[in-house]
């Protein structure tokens, strides 16, 4: 498995690796975003806060000076010791105020002037404090008055630079908004850029993860549900993304193989099932064989009634020409007995091709003496082969074929030669029947070779696709035969029988 | 490796935008810088040169120094600007005799009285129990513009003066060291002293006035900064050359040293206004460290020319803001 591992797959995390390191990055990036806000929020508060609480104490401070005032005067004109409480009460908290504001982080002159306030507040103090020790040791009110003018200047002093300091803080706040307001339009837009940024990272690492891995399983789901009996050898493979995950490509691969291995399966059974079918139409035909064979036996036993009923009157004649003492209507007789005799005995039987050609010659005879000099057979013979088993009574039709069809209308120079021979290559013995009679055009050879080579259509006819039908029977279809004709010529019927080998003696001409 | 990289590229990113945040933050809101004493510069004008030097001064002292200047020049609200400063426990006072009132003299001695040291810068009132003196000898700094006369006129001047006040001290000195020097030679004489109150109306009418007047006139003495700034222009305007009137300026305001760069003035009298203010608050600390200082601490003052104008020392200078009283 090591070895499998290619250079590929030391690039390539697994899913779940993939998975930790998306996870890990949305966090990081989540936590960025989260310290981001937190920071805009803390800013934003602090600096908007600040304002309200500085004009407050201002505030503050203005209405207490005003009471101080109205409380000293009072003081003055009615000298109350209860007022003189009060007063130095009022004194500390206004110290107080301005010392508050004093912490103020404005400008540096701003806190100097607030200090210079502290300055003049604390010589109020102190003349306040004069006023009520001249008050107490009964100085004239003269003097008392005195002082009490300068803290009227004190006042206005105060005053004075109080509304200053106020429109100071007023102005100032005004230039803060407009900066605070630009930072938090600086700050609204990092915060905005990070979180765009933010987002459109995780999205573009999501369309990652997706195309790894998301999108390659649901290429497989698909394909999977898509599977059944019927349509599992039309499936196609699955083309691997390049992208996908290396474990995924793997599962894709594997899915690819199993598939194959199906579809070949699947190949495989559905020939095995054809051939059964082809056995099985071969078993009809062989069987329909059959049929034929059997409505020629019985054809063949219908016409085996006339025959014994001739071979009997033959018989009866012979005795009689033998009586009277013709000699050659005995022959005669006696020959076309043979005749019958042979097609009565052998008629379902399988002959040695040697019995079939003694009995040609007992035909030939019998046709030597109707036709005379106006036909000659001549046998060109391979004795090698002629032990070879045939049906009985193929060469006869032919023969008989041959003289009808092809020379019996000849007066003289009529030709048949009846010719066996051996076909080493072919491994075949080879029965040639030539005449050289009409012949046929190729109209009617054609038409001929049709009606041989329909087996379903021969019924009534001993010719030569009866002939044809026994012998493809015996031979179980590999017997052939075929004819030639040149009109007016030559015509040959040559049989092809299957014959392992030769035996005996090389050929003779009789 | 390549999704590793990319994420650290953007960690990176992110951080950088994170730091810059804090860092903005930081920075908008830095500490107001700290002082340990309060001095007021009661001036008679925005008096930005001498200013810089106590904001300098300021920062090496760790002092503060309130800068408080008049609409217009008026005794009764400088004084009441001193009372002031005097009623909010100011730890010194810096100002300027711009006049020999009695009215001056009282404030600052109440104010010393109070145990506020008073430094005064430029012009000087001894009597009055201010602390220190601060500012140009204004007899040599006289005597020095009577030299540049004798030198641009080959000792043959007929002599106009421009002051501010004749009431004003370091007029009165100025004049006086003038005088001195003057006297000295046989063929030199001032024609006449015309007070123009540093208002450039007056100066206007005066000038055209002093020049209608004595045709003969070939020199001409300003005593102080605003008449020097602005009588150039007004030569340039009625088209009288250098060689015809020999002008010797005084102080060196930007415009002042350009007419003396394009020989429009013979000379100007310039005195180190930044060391007023520098001393001003230097000394004041060292009264109130318990030291025992100078009664008349005198700054630099010398002849800026054509010839040496590229020698001359410069000071920062920087404009303030303030206070109005």
């Amino acid at each position: 498995m090591a070895y499998l591992l290619n250079k590929k797959d030391q690039k390539q995390k697994t899913i779940r690796e993939e998975l930790m390191d998306y996870l890990k990055q949305v966090i990081v990036l989540l936590i960025i975003v989260i310290f981001a806000s937190i920071g805009f929020y803390r800013l934003s508060a602090s600096k908007s806060s600040l304002k309200n609480e500085q004009l407050l104490l201002i505030n503050d401070f203005y209405t207490d000076l005003q009471e101080e005032r109205d409380i000293l005067y009072d003081y003055v004109i009615n000298k109350e010791e209860l007022r003189y409480q009060k007063l130095c009460e009022k004194t500390e908290r206004l110290k107080e105020t301005l010392n508050n504001i004093s912490n103020f982080h404005i400008t540096i002159s701003f806190r100097r002037d607030i200090e210079d306030l502290i300055g003049a507040m604390e010589n109020y103090e102190e003349r306040i404090k004069t006023i009520h020790r001249s008050t107490i040791q009964g100085v004239s009110s003269f003097v008392i008055h005195e002082i009490y003018n300068e803290t009227e200047t004190i006042y206005n002093l105060i005053n004075n630079a109080f509304q200053t300091i106020y429109s100071q803080v007023l102005d100032k706040g005004k230039t803060d908004m407009v900066m605070i307001n630009r930072q938090l339009f600086y700050y609204t837009s990092i915060l905005v850029i990070t979180i765009t940024l933010t987002v459109a990272y995780i999205i573009w690492q999501t369309r990652g993860m997706e195309k790894k891995i998301t999108h390659p399983i649901q290429n497989l789901t698909e394909n999977v549900r898509k599977i059944d009996l019927n349509n599992i050898w039309q499936m196609d493979m699955i083309h691997n993304t390049p992208e996908a995950n290396n474990e995924i490509e793997l599962l894709v691969s594997v899915y690819n193989s199993m598939l194959d291995k199906i579809q070949k399966q699947f190949r495989e059974h559905e020939e095995y099932i054809n051939t059964k079918l082809k056995l099985q139409e071969q078993r009809v035909i062989n069987l329909e064989m059959n049929n034929q064979l059997k409505k020629s036996q019985l054809l063949n036993l219908q016409r085996q009634i006339n025959p014994h009923f001739l071979f009997n009157t033959l018989n009866m004649i012979s005795h009689s020409a033998l009586l009277e003492g013709d000699i050659h209507t005995v022959a005669l007789l006696e020959t076309t007995s043979d005749l019958l005799r042979y097609a009565l005995d052998y008629s379902d039987k399988a002959v040695s091709l040697e019995q079939e050609i003694e009995n040609i010659g007992n035909y030939v005879y019998l046709q030597e003496q109707r036709f005379g000099e106006r036909i000659r057979f001549l046998f060109d013979l391979d004795e090698s082969f002629h032990y070879m088993l045939v049906p009985n009574l193929i060469l006869q039709p032919l023969v008989e074929n041959a003289i009808i069809h092809g020379v019996g209308m000849y007066t003289e120079g009529g030709e048949i030669i009846i010719q066996t021979a051996y076909d080493e290559t072919k491994k075949m013995g080879r029965i040639s029947i030539i005449d050289n009679g009409e012949g046929m055009d190729e109209e009617k050879l054609k038409q001929v070779k049709e009606e041989i080579h329909s087996v379903a259509e021969n019924t009534g006819k001993i010719g030569l696709a009866n002939v044809f039908l026994r012998l493809q029977i015996f031979f179980d279809n590999h017997a052939e035969m075929d004819i030639s004709s040149v009109p007016h010529t030559r015509t040959e019927i040559t049989l092809l029988l299957p014959c392992k080998e030769r035996k005996g003696y090389p050929e003779c001409i009789e | 490796m390549k999704l590793a990289k990319n994420v650290k590229w953007l960690i990176y990113l992110c951080g950088t935008f994170l730091i810059l945040i804090y860092l903005y933050a930081l920075y908008s809101e830095q500490p107001l810088e700290d002082y340990e004493k309060r001095f007021t510069f009661v001036s008679t004008l925005r008096w930005d040169n001498a200013a810089t030097g106590m904001r300098e001064a300021d920062q090496k002292f760790r002092t503060n120094t309130k800068l408080v200047a008049p609409e217009t020049l008026n005794i009764e609200t400088q004084i009441e600007a001193i009372h002031e400063a005097i009623l909010s426990k100011a730890d010194g006072i810096i100002t300027a005799a711009s006049e020999d009132s009695e009215g001056l003299k009282e404030v600052i001695q109440k104010a010393v009285s109070e145990g506020i040291p008073v430094i005064l810068i430029d012009s000087d009132l001894p009597d009055s129990g201010r602390s220190s003196y601060i500012g140009t000898d204004n007899v040599e700094a006289g005597r020095i513009a009577g030299r540049d006369i004798y030198n641009a006129t080959d000792g043959y001047a007929k002599i106009g003066i421009i002051v501010s006040s004749l009431e004003s001290p370091n007029q009165r000195e100025r004049v006086k060291g003038f005088m001195e020097e003057i006297n000295q030679y046989e063929n030199m004489e001032v024609l006449e002293i015309v007070e123009c109150h540093s208002n450039g109306l007056e100066i206007v009418e005066n000038v055209p006035k002093l020049l209608k007047d004595y045709p003969e006139m070939n020199a001409l003495f300003l005593t102080e900064a605003s008449a020097s700034y602005m009588v150039g222009d007004l030569l340039q305007s009625y088209d009288i050359s250098s060689e015809e009137l020999k002008v010797v300026g005084f102080d060196n305001v930007e415009k002042t040293l350009e007419f003396v760069r394009d020989g429009i003035y013979y000379s100007t009298i310039v005195q180190e206004q930044y060391m007023f203010g520098y001393r001003a608050v230097e000394t004041l600390c060292r009264i109130l460290n318990g030291e025992t200082v100078e009664d008349v601490i005198y700054t630099d003052v010398y002849s800026l020319r054509k010839e040496n104008y590229e020698d001359r020392k410069t000071y920062p200078y920087e404009e303030w803001e303030w206070h109005i009283y």
